[in-house]
């Protein structure tokens, strides 16, 4: 009986560690996600975001549609005033098609944070234009 | 009695350790078809873990600009390194023409046989159960 509890206590510790080494991961906007931004419900374009996080030193950094078009997104701030909040802003600048570079900044709200696809959602402003965002963060083939 | 517990203990143990490497690791004709796959595109993500080497690309359609994310799978990180890879071969950014193997399932997802880095022209073998090297 004595042998039966010690290896039930084994097991369920075991487990428990490799639930918790699971779910273990970074700062929660790391990872890259995927999504569209535009205007209105119509005109939608695709964008590609990759935070990465490192830290001593550069703290949260990123990019906007890696490759050709890509450009370093800057001051990246997320703020948890309560649990259920999670708000973010950073700010980009991004060239169109005619080589045009325009600066936008972006504010929003992490969303599903318990989830590995979180979501992130928010509002854009580029001068007196306005519009929205939405994002996933991908999933891994791997999990 | 107390054996058999043991013994089922023991086999419930087993079962967790062996659980997550057999979702990871499958055969490479299970996956992939033979529809061939040529890719171009920015790396988004590089997963350099066991039983195999992830890395993901968004390819942009030059006609509708729309992106899809593919995911591209080599072998394991010990073969790509015998193949020339180093952790420093790929960043997030670069741009690479893949040539591999789609899923049969049609999800964005194909083996790769080779790895070319756009942006000096070097070609990397994939490692994978393709096996062609370059």
């Amino acid at each position: 009986m004595r042998r039966m509890t010690r290896s039930l206590y084994f097991l369920a510790c075991f487990s428990f560690l490799v639930t918790a080494s699971s779910a273990q991961e970074g700062h929660p906007l790391v990872g890259s996600w995927h999504g569209n931004w535009g205007l209105n419900a119509t005109e939608r374009k695709d964008l590609t975001l990759i935070i990465d996080y490192t830290p001593d030193g550069a703290g949260l950094t990123g990019l906007v549609n890696p490759g050709y078009d890509q450009a370093a997104i800057q001051n990246i701030v997320l703020t948890i005033p309560k649990p259920t909040d999670w708000n973010f802003k950073f700010e980009v600048d991004l060239k169109d098609k005619s080589g045009k570079t325009t600066h936008y900044v972006a504010d929003g709200k992490l969303d599903q944070i318990g989830y590995d696809q979180r979501t992130l959602k928010g509002t854009w402003t580029a001068g007196a234009t306005k519009g929205d965002f939405k994002l996933t963060r991908d999933r891994d083939y791997t999990r | 009695m107390k054996v058999c517990t043991s013994g089922w203990l023991a086999l419930g143990f087993a079962l967790t350790l062996a659980a997550a490497p057999v979702v990871a690791h499958h055969s490479f004709a299970a996956e992939y078809g033979s529809d061939p796959a040529h890719l171009e595109g920015a790396v988004t993500k590089i997963e350099w873990q066991n039983p195999h080497v992830f890395f993901y690309i968004d390819v942009k359609d030059p006609q509708t600009d729309k992106v899809t994310n593919w995911a591209l799978e080599m072998g394991a990180p010990a073969v790509i390194q015998r193949n020339g890879w180093t952790r420093n071969s790929m960043k997030i950014g670069d741009i690479v023409i893949v040539d591999g193997t789609k899923a049969k399932n049609g999800k964005p997802l194909a083996n790769a046989r080779s790895v070319i880095m756009k942006s000096t022209g070097k070609k990397l073998g994939a490692g994978s159960s393709e096996g062609v090297t370059p």
